[in-house]
């Protein structure tokens, strides 16, 4: 049984006849230990997907269309508020995108992490314990650092403390946020190979949510792109990234810059990604896609397996001859 | 006959007088009051509602009943001279000051001498000029005032320069002891911890909070000691007070002057509760609007007289609902000396704008009406100034504190019209109009006639009545006196007014004194 | 600036809001009309006396001279005797602080335990006919005038249904009447001021963290929202002082309460300068020492505040 499995999920926002929807119909399965990137750029509905885990999202004004949330066989959807506590931080754990901002600012970052302890495993509520994980999270000096307030400390401080909250409950699943999008280009790398340390030496999953392909490969065993509240593509990280077949994966990785490039020009893909309620008919990325056809804003994509463990949903991309 | 029920009861004051029952039944009088006292000195007590403390904290050698009956007190027994000439006390044995010290004549002595030095500021000094020897001893001529002598521990001789029958009732406010020692060693804190030999002692004074009296353990008199103590609230407003006494937290509704707040009056008067409860009592008093004689256009009778038509005044006074008796002149109903006879000015418009014209002043005469702050007195004035109006008299109102009000009347050519009264400290005419309409009183310093009044005629027969024995005589001379002075018209006359007194089922006795206004310690609590 | 140079700043700035207070005070009071010395003596005084009451208290010095004097005095510490008295006015007031302060302070402590959680509970149920009704109490209540609170207040739960005493401080059971009065007039506005800053707090990205360990909406809203919420607040608070003092003075006057509001009426009718100079100065000292203390307070209990150390 895979650790987390969401099947067809839909979040609408509003009441029908006018409702939203922002979450589509989507699906994807993590096993435990592995890691799996969500990528797309915001607005496509990733963190939703992401939040709805542990059922972080408000409800109103979003409301669960449709789907299931298994969370070690569980359905989170279905979880009476009990549950919901105990799963929070209890299995699946989550890291922000603004560590300064998701700490409490008037308590001193010792308690906060003691907090999650008292939550999930009292007995190991203590300042030894608290120590022991700051240590794990690579924070220097953790004595004089367990008395420190959050606005104390540099933002990739920050997000090691809340990696150290987020793990001391001993969870199955960490989701994190684009946990690297506020720090500075240096402090990403550190947090994402602590990340990846983290996991080799604790085991547990990783859900990692982000619009960089680049972090991706360094962490993930696999990846889902989401466009517009839908997933596009599916594939093993080290694949995608040596051969994105979905256009739009395509255009996200040609708009990274590349050091070996020596171009003086940003790639943006043209257009913008559409607003709730404002998706195009058919196909979303078809007014975005290079090799959008005719028939593209008549039919929705189906599925198309284009590999073992590859999909995606693009019937034009997925034919031999537009292989790149 | 006065002088006959005096004697008689003085000889009386051998057998004990009636015990009221179940006295010493204990108990804690509540009471409250706006403000604080300005000083628990009996010397230095001016106001009306601190006077109501003197016999609380002080013995004084003779008492008053039932308005006019002069009875022992501090005195066992006392006598005159036939010419009411000199006053001979005999002091009651055993009565004791509350530091333990028995009363002796030498301290009467100390204390009357002490009201009349002009370092204490005695404002009731006045009312002692008459003893021999005061007028030098305050004028700083002698060390003693020769009147005064004490021949024994237990004998005190009071020697009057004229004879003055009234003088006994001076002594019913004015007759206390004062232990000198205490005085040397308290100085000014006399006037907020005095040693008297009342029945009651101060237990604690804080300020602008609470007075507190306690029994006073040596006290020996004729009124028992009904109460525990006394507890007198300082503060608040009339109606906070009103709601507390009906919600049993005060023993009695008010202390004041004013006696029961008028709004209240009638919902009490018809409360099942209270209105058997509710008590009247008629007072030594006087209410008018005093005409300053040396301020134009006041200076014509003419004009004074049409003032006196002019006024409605029954109505202003509540005549009718009986917060006033009717008044033609000075002397109240209940005063000896009163002139059934005597016919003022009645109401008529119609002759104050004939009398106005005969002046020959332009119209509209205008002037300036002085009254205190409160409520009622506004009411009054603006009535008068009403009623002025009809008849051509522009009136304007100048409300003022009562302090100001005082101090400004008595300043030459300051204040031409003043709302204003008089309550008389002796049930006796020589009060009411000896203070005020004496023309010899009008110089440049302050006195209490408040007009300015001066004619030669009314001083000769005030002389005249002031000494004399024989009482028909006596108040003849003073009811011709009256009568000139209505004809004079110095004041605009009101009315005398009655008092309202409301007090708690269980509290019983004597309450209240139409020249005390209440008797605190003739009270007692039904066990 | 330095916090040195800041805190020599605040006490200059303080100097001269009480000095100004003192010297507005002197001019008001100047205008009253009424001889102060009859005020002293009473006015049955003679002439004699009078005149040496004049030169004691140096009432026909030229008014300059007069308030250099009492400035003078001030500098030292002293706030003289009362006219009426003869008591010193620091003594009067210092007697009279423990009523007020213990009236203020049950005041307080009474909204906040109804406004905290008030604010607290409409800003998590926002937009619910909880919230709504709550929004309409509240301004009703922060809208009535003290005065009339106070003796409506005193004439129906005292007078009329004799669940309290009407007046007077006899035991601390009759000031929570007086307190009750005082607090209805803050509660609304203090409801409201919570639960605007909690509304704020809960769309906070902590906020969501905290949930995200597991935290029940109990503990997410009244300790880690609240901790938060309540920071300016508590600043407010310091600073309503001033507002508060106007409302002590009616509650204390209409229940005849033994505190410095009565001592201030008090003096005024009694024409007793030293004394009216003496609760005004105090009052206005009293606001510069509350806005100290919110300053000071600030920096402790918000730790992003740096402040001297």
């Amino acid at each position: 049984m895979p650790l987390l499995e969401i099947n067809d999920l839909q979040i609408d926002f509003g009441r029908a006849p006018h409702a939203l929807r922002a979450v589509d119909g989507v699906s994807l399965t993590l096993e435990a230990g592995k890691t799996l990137g969500l990528v797309g750029e915001s607005g496509s509905g990733k963190s939703l997907t992401a939040l709805s885990i542990a059922r972080l999202v408000a409800t109103p004004p979003a409301v669960y269309a449709g789907g299931r949330i298994l969370l070690e066989g569980r359905d989170v959807l279905k979880m009476n508020a009990a549950e919901l506590r105990q799963i929070r931080g209890g299995v699946a754990s989550y890291v922000f995108q603004e560590p300064g901002a998701s700490l409490n600012p008037v308590f001193r970052i010792g308690d906060q992490i003691r907090e999650a302890l008292e939550l999930h495993r009292p007995a190991a509520a203590n300042d030894e314990e608290v120590m022991r994980l700051l240590r794990l999270v690579g924070i220097p000096a953790p004595e004089s650092r367990i008395r420190s307030y959050p606005h104390e400390l540099s933002g990739g401080m920050q997000q090691r403390v809340m990696i150290a909250m987020a793990l001391a409950p001993q969870p199955k699943l960490l989701v994190a946020d684009e946990p690297t999008t506020a720090l500075d280009v240096t402090v990403q790398a550190q947090i994402i190979e602590l990340l990846g340390r983290l996991q080799k030496q604790l085991g547990m999953a990783i859900l990692l949510i982000t619009h960089n392909l680049g972090i991706v490969g360094d962490l993930a065993d696999d990846v889902a792109v989401m466009y517009a509240g839908q997933i596009v593509e599916n594939a093993p990280a080290r694949e995608l990234l040596k051969r994105p077949l979905h256009p739009y994966t395509q255009a996200l990785m040609n708009s990274i810059p590349r050091m070996d490039d020596p171009t003086d020009r940003l790639t943006a893909i043209s257009g913008a990604v559409p607003r709730l309620g404002a998706f195009p008919s058919g196909c979303r990325f078809h007014p975005r896609c290079a090799l959008a056809q005719a028939d593209c804003s008549q039919r929705v994509p189906e599925w198309v397996a284009t590999g073992p463990q590859r999909r995606i949903r693009c019937p034009v991309a997925s034919q031999p001859k537009v292989r790149v | 006959m006065l002088p006959l029920l005096v004697l008689a009861t003085a000889l009386l004051s051998a057998a004990a007088l009636p015990e009221p029952a179940n006295s010493r039944s204990g108990g804690i009088l509540r009471l409250a009051r706006l403000f604080d006292p300005a000083t628990l000195d009996a010397a230095k007590v001016e106001l009306t509602e601190d006077v109501l403390l003197v016999p609380l904290l002080n013995q004084t050698l003779l008492d008053v009943r039932d308005g006019t009956n002069l009875v022992p007190n501090a005195a066992s027994e006392w006598s005159t001279s036939p010419d009411k000439r000199i006053y001979h006390f005999r002091l009651r044995p055993g009565v004791r000051f509350s530091n333990g010290r028995e009363v002796v004549a030498a301290d009467y002595v100390y204390a009357l001498e002490r009201m009349l030095d002009p370092a204490t500021a005695c404002g009731m000094a006045s009312y002692l000029k008459g003893i021999r020897g005061a007028s030098g001893f305050t004028a700083r001529l002698t060390n003693h005032v020769a009147g005064l002598s004490a021949p024994s521990r237990e004998t005190l001789n009071i020697e009057m320069e004229r004879p003055d029958p009234t003088f006994g009732f001076i002594l019913t406010s004015q007759g206390v002891a004062v232990p000198q020692e205490e005085v040397a060693r308290l100085g000014p804190q006399f006037s907020i911890r005095p040693v008297g030999a009342g029945p009651y002692l101060v237990r604690e004074w804080k300020r602008g909070v609470r007075l507190r009296l306690a029994r006073n353990p040596h006290y020996r008199g004729v009124e028992p000691q009904h109460l525990d103590g006394v507890d007198i609230l300082i503060g608040g407003d009339e109606t906070t007070h009103l709601m507390m006494f009906e919600r049993g937290e005060l023993d009695i509704a008010n202390i004041t002057f004013a006696g029961i707040p008028r709004p209240s009056f009638h919902r009490l008067s018809r409360d099942r509760r209270w209105r058997d409860l509710i008590e009247s009592e008629p007072l030594f008093e006087s209410d008018f609007i005093t005409l300053n004689t040396e301020v134009p256009p006041l200076t014509n009778v003419l004009v004074r007289r049409a003032i006196n038509h002019a006024i409605n005044r029954d109505k202003w006074e509540h005549v009718p609902d009986g917060y006033a008796t009717h008044g033609e002149g000075v002397i109240p109903r209940i005063m000896p000396g009163f002139n059934p006879a005597l016919r003022g000015y009645t109401f008529d418009p119609g002759k104050a704008r004939q009398l106005l014209s005969e002046a020959g002043l332009p119209t509209p005469v205008r002037t300036v009406l002085w009254h205190p702050l409160d409520g009622l007195s506004r009411d009054e004035a603006q009535g008068v100034q009403e009623d002025l109006k009809q008849v051509g008299i522009e009136l304007t109102l100048k409300p003022v504190t009562f302090a100001q009000l005082e101090t400004a009347m008595q300043i030459r050519h300051q204040v031409p019209m003043g709302l204003t009264g008089w309550s008389a400290a002796i049930p006796d005419p020589v009060d009411i109009l000896g203070q005020q309409f004496d023309g010899r009183a009008v110089t440049n310093a302050a006195t209490w006639n408040q007009a300015f009044y001066q004619n030669p005629e009314v001083d000769r027969l005030l002389d005249e009545a002031a000494p004399e024995v024989d009482l028909k005589r006596r108040f003849g001379i003073y009811q011709r006196a009256e009568e000139i002075i209505v004809r004079d018209a110095p004041l605009a006359f009101l009315g005398h007014r009655n008092m309202y007194g409301l007090r708690q089922r269980r509290l019983k006795g004597a309450l209240m004194d139409s020249l005390w206004t209440y008797r605190f310690d003739r009270v007692w609590f039904e066990p | 600036m330095s916090p040195m140079t800041r805190f020599v700043n605040r006490l200059l700035w303080s100097c001269v809001t009480l000095l100004s207070t003192a010297v507005l005070t002197f001019f008001l009071l100047n205008a009253l009309p009424g001889d102060v010395a009859r005020v002293i003596a009473g006015s049955k005084a003679s002439p004699e006396v009078i005149k040496e009451i004049h030169a004691k208290f140096h009432l026909d010095d030229p008014w300059w001279k007069r308030l250099g004097f009492y400035l003078g005095q001030l500098a030292r510490g002293d706030l003289g005797r009362s006219y009426v008295t003869d008591q010193p006015v620091a003594e009067a007031i210092l007697t009279r602080l423990p009523t007020t302060t213990a009236l203020a302070a049950m005041a307080g402590m009474m909204w906040m335990v109804v406004a905290v959680p008030l604010g607290a509970l409409t800003a998590r149920f926002r937009g619910s006919r909880f919230d709504r009704i709550t929004l309409v109490v509240a301004t009703l209540t922060l809208s009535l005038p003290s005065f009339w609170l106070a003796r409506m207040m005193q004439y129906w739960l005292a007078y009329k249904l004799g669940w309290f005493p009407v007046a007077a401080f006899r035991s601390l059971w009759h000031l929570v009447l007086p307190a009750l009065s005082l607090a209805i007039l803050f509660v609304g506005y203090y409801a409201r001021l919570i639960h605007t800053q909690m509304v704020e707090v809960l769309d906070s990205p902590y906020i969501r963290a905290a949930r995200a360990k597991g935290c029940s909406e109990t503990r997410v809203l009244f300790k880690h929202a609240l901790r938060n919420a309540l920071i300016p607040v508590v600043t407010i608070l310091g600073m309503d002082v001033a507002g508060m003092l106007g409302g002590v003075l009616f509650v204390e006057n209409v229940f005849a309460l033994p505190g410095v509001g009565t001592l201030a009426v008090q003096s005024v009718f009694n024409l007793d300068p030293p004394v009216i100079m003496g609760t005004v100065l105090f009052s206005g000292a009293l606001v510069v020492g509350a806005n100290w203390a919110v300053d000071l307070t600030y920096g402790w209990i918000d730790p992003r505040i740096k402040h001297a150390n």
